[in-house]
Formats: C-alpha cells, sequence, structure tokens
C-alpha cells in the first residue's frame, strides 16, 4: 500500500470510522476519534455562541468596522 | 562538501526570522486582552479565518502596533498526495495583507483522498515521508513571500516502524529547505506522557538555532492520555519545559494559546506574566554572563 493510501486509510478510520491501517494501535485511534468529535461539537457551539448571542447593535457594529 | 553545507546554513541563517517579547493568540474573545495589555510583543492570527476582502479592523488597527503571525491550520504539508495551491496561495494573501514577518504551519496532514480530517494528523517518521515533506514544504516556501516556521504537533499516536526521532526529522528538514520552527512546549509536554519520552532529551536534539517563536499552551489528562485542548490552564510541566528552553539559549518569543473556555482576564495576566518572567529572567542571566 502506497503511503498515499495509507494516508487515505487512516483518515477514513478517524473521520469514518473505517478500517485501521495495520501497525498502529486501535484503542489510540478510538481515542483520537473521540477527541475529533468533541473537537467539532466544540467548534459548532463556538460558532453558535458567536454568531448568536450577539445584539443587533453589535452585529451592526461588526458590520460597519468590517467596511 | 563541508563549503557547500556552510553556505547553505549561512543562507539558512540570512534568512532567520525571529519574533520576541510574550504574545497571546487573537481570537475574537482575547482581542479585548490584547488591545489593552500593553507589554505584548506579537500575535497570531489563524490564517484560514481571515478573508482577504474583509480583514476585521480590530486587525488591521493591531497590525500598526505588533507583528501579526499567521498561523495555517489546513496547509497539510504532510500530505502524500501535495499540497492544496488554493490554500497555499490564500496563506500567502494573507501574509501580504498582514505584513507579517513569517507564516506557521504544522509537520502534520489533515486530509487525503478527499477526506477532510479536520484535524492536525500525525505523518509516519520514515525517509519517504521525509522526502515528500520537503519537497511539500519548497513549494510552500516557493509561494510565500516570508519564511516559514514549522510547528511540532501533539499526538495521541504515532505511525509504527520509525526510521528517526521527530528531532532528526525537523532537524533533517531544516537543514534541507532552510525553513524555520515554532517549538510547542505544551505538544512536547503532552507527547512526552502520550508516548513515554523523555522531553528534556528531545530538546537536546532539538535545533534551538531555529526556533522563530513558541507557542505554550494548555490541555488536559484523561483516560490516562494529555489531550492539547487550549481550554485549560497552562500545566507546570509546560512551563518547565519553556524554562528549560530558556536555560538553553533560545530567547525566542513565547505566544500563549487559548481557544475555548476563556478564564477570567486575571487568569490570562498571571498566565501571560510566568511566560513573560521567564523570558525576563533568561536575558538577564545571558547579560549577566556576558558581563562577567
Amino acid at each position: 500500500m502506497s503511503l498515499e493510501e495509507l494516508q487515505t486509510q487512516l483518515a477514513r478510520a478517524l473521520v469514518e470510522d473505517g478500517d485501521v491501517p495495520a501497525g498502529l494501535d486501535p484503542r489510540r485511534i478510538a481515542a483520537a476519534r473521540q477527541t475529533l468529535e468533541h473537537k467539532k461539537v466544540r467548534d459548532e457551539a463556538k460558532q453558535k455562541r458567536r454568531t448568536t448571542s450577539d445584539s443587533p447593535l453589535k452585529k451592526l457594529i461588526r458590520a460597519l468596522s468590517r467596511s | 562538501m563541508q563549503w557547500l553545507w556552510g553556505l547553505r546554513r549561512l543562507r539558512r541563517l540570512r534568512r532567520l526570522r525571529v519574533i520576541v517579547g510574550t504574545g497571546l493568540g487573537w481570537r475574537p474573545e482575547t482581542a479585548w486582552l490584547i488591545d489593552r495589555r500593553e507589554s505584548l510583543g506579537f500575535t497570531e492570527v489563524i490564517a484560514e479565518s481571515i478573508c482577504i476582502t474583509h480583514v476585521p479592523r480590530a486587525i488591521r488597527q493591531l497590525r500598526e502596533r505588533m507583528p501579526i503571525v499567521p498561523h495555517g491550520i489546513g496547509l497539510s504539508l504532510g500530505s502524500a498526495e501535495g499540497l492544496s495551491v488554493p490554500h497555499l496561495e490564500h496563506l500567502a494573501r494573507v501574509a501580504e495583507v498582514l505584513d507579517a514577518p513569517l507564516v506557521s504551519e504544522h509537520v502534520s496532514f489533515c486530509r487525503s483522498g478527499g477526506v477532510d480530517i479536520g484535524h492536525l494528523t500525525a505523518i509516519p517518521r520514515t525517509h519517504q515521508m521525509l522526502e515528500l515533506l520537503i519537497a511539500n514544504v519548497r513549494q510552500a516556501q516557493r509561494v510565500l513571500g516570508v519564511p516559514l516556521a514549522l510547528e511540532n504537533i501533539a499526538t495521541l499516536f504515532e505511525w509504527p516502524d520509525a526510521e528517526m526521532d521527530e528531532s532528526e526529522l525537523l532537524r533533517t528538514l531544516v537543514n534541507e529547505t532552510g525553513c524555520q520552527l515554532l517549538l510547542d512546549v505544551a505538544n512536547l509536554s503532552a507527547n512526552a506522557i502520550n508516548h513515554a519520552f523523555d522531553a528534556e532529551h528531545y530538546l537536546d536534539r532539538f535545533p534551538l538555532d531555529a526556533v522563530a517563536y513558541i507557542h505554550v499552551a494548555g490541555g488536559m489528562l484523561r483516560d490516562g492520555l494529555y489531550h492539547d485542548t487550549h481550554a485549560h490552564p497552562v500545566s507546570e510541566s509546560c512551563l518547565a519545559l519553556l524554562q528549560s528552553v530558556r536555560h538553553r539559549g533560545c530567547n525566542a518569543g513565547a505566544l500563549l494559546e487559548r481557544d475555548d473556555r476563556f478564564p477570567q482576564p486575571q487568569v490570562l495576566h498571571e498566565e501571560l506574566d510566568a511566560i513573560d518572567q521567564l523570558r525576563v529572567m533568561q536575558a538577564s542571566a545571558h547579560g549577566n554572563r556576558r558581563s562577567a
């Protein structure tokens, strides 16, 4: 298997719960997958906080400051 | 061959950019502190979060006050399939717009075969991987108008059959490409726990003369593994490693990263004070050595 194929297999193992490439520790990959899921939830919550917690005035100020 | 080696090193040194002082990563949540803390020497923005045509006014104003380093998190320099040219060009444009002294990225991959992992992922430490990495770094350097500094990442797992340790990989990368390094002492501390090695021994072999600046951050221990969260207090072991780096004579700037669970302002100030103190102590110790 080429390096590119191995990287793709690992990416699938982390994102799509695919097969773990030979020689990698499946428990560590599971921990990394869990971290990725936490990060995704955290990033989504943060994005939501940033976009919904603003008052209309804050949104207007931000829009003006970008211009 | 010796003269060729020396010439390469001379060329590299001529291009070196070292960031000095203490910094804090710019996030919407930390912008106020960066505005108010006058002693800050520099900051860093996530390059992928910057829209070239709509750079926030706060960042544009900050550009006049301190160096801003664009920090890339998605170039995927360790991808065997090669780099995304639009992504690379975006990094170059961000560096240009921010008048950045350099750009930083990671020694990792985050996409392959159309799958975006969404996180910095370990690469195999093999000669084949190193050759690909060198080619990708050279390609990036041709497009970026400023020097490139590469960061060691925190990992929960390692690839099997490593042919070298990370210090050796980074040293070869520096020698072959003339790139600089962003030493993340929090990542080093995390990896020392997760992969059971001696961080001091790692530093013994690390090319500290190529360090452009340093990252400091907090994390947490869960199920026996240390997670580099950027959402928890900076650990004592992380600060101890920073102190060790200072004792070894490295005076590059150190930047605190905080991405979530933002604490009370006083807590961030105290962490920045601790980082600053180590820098000042090293500077005065160096001064004493010179005057002795």
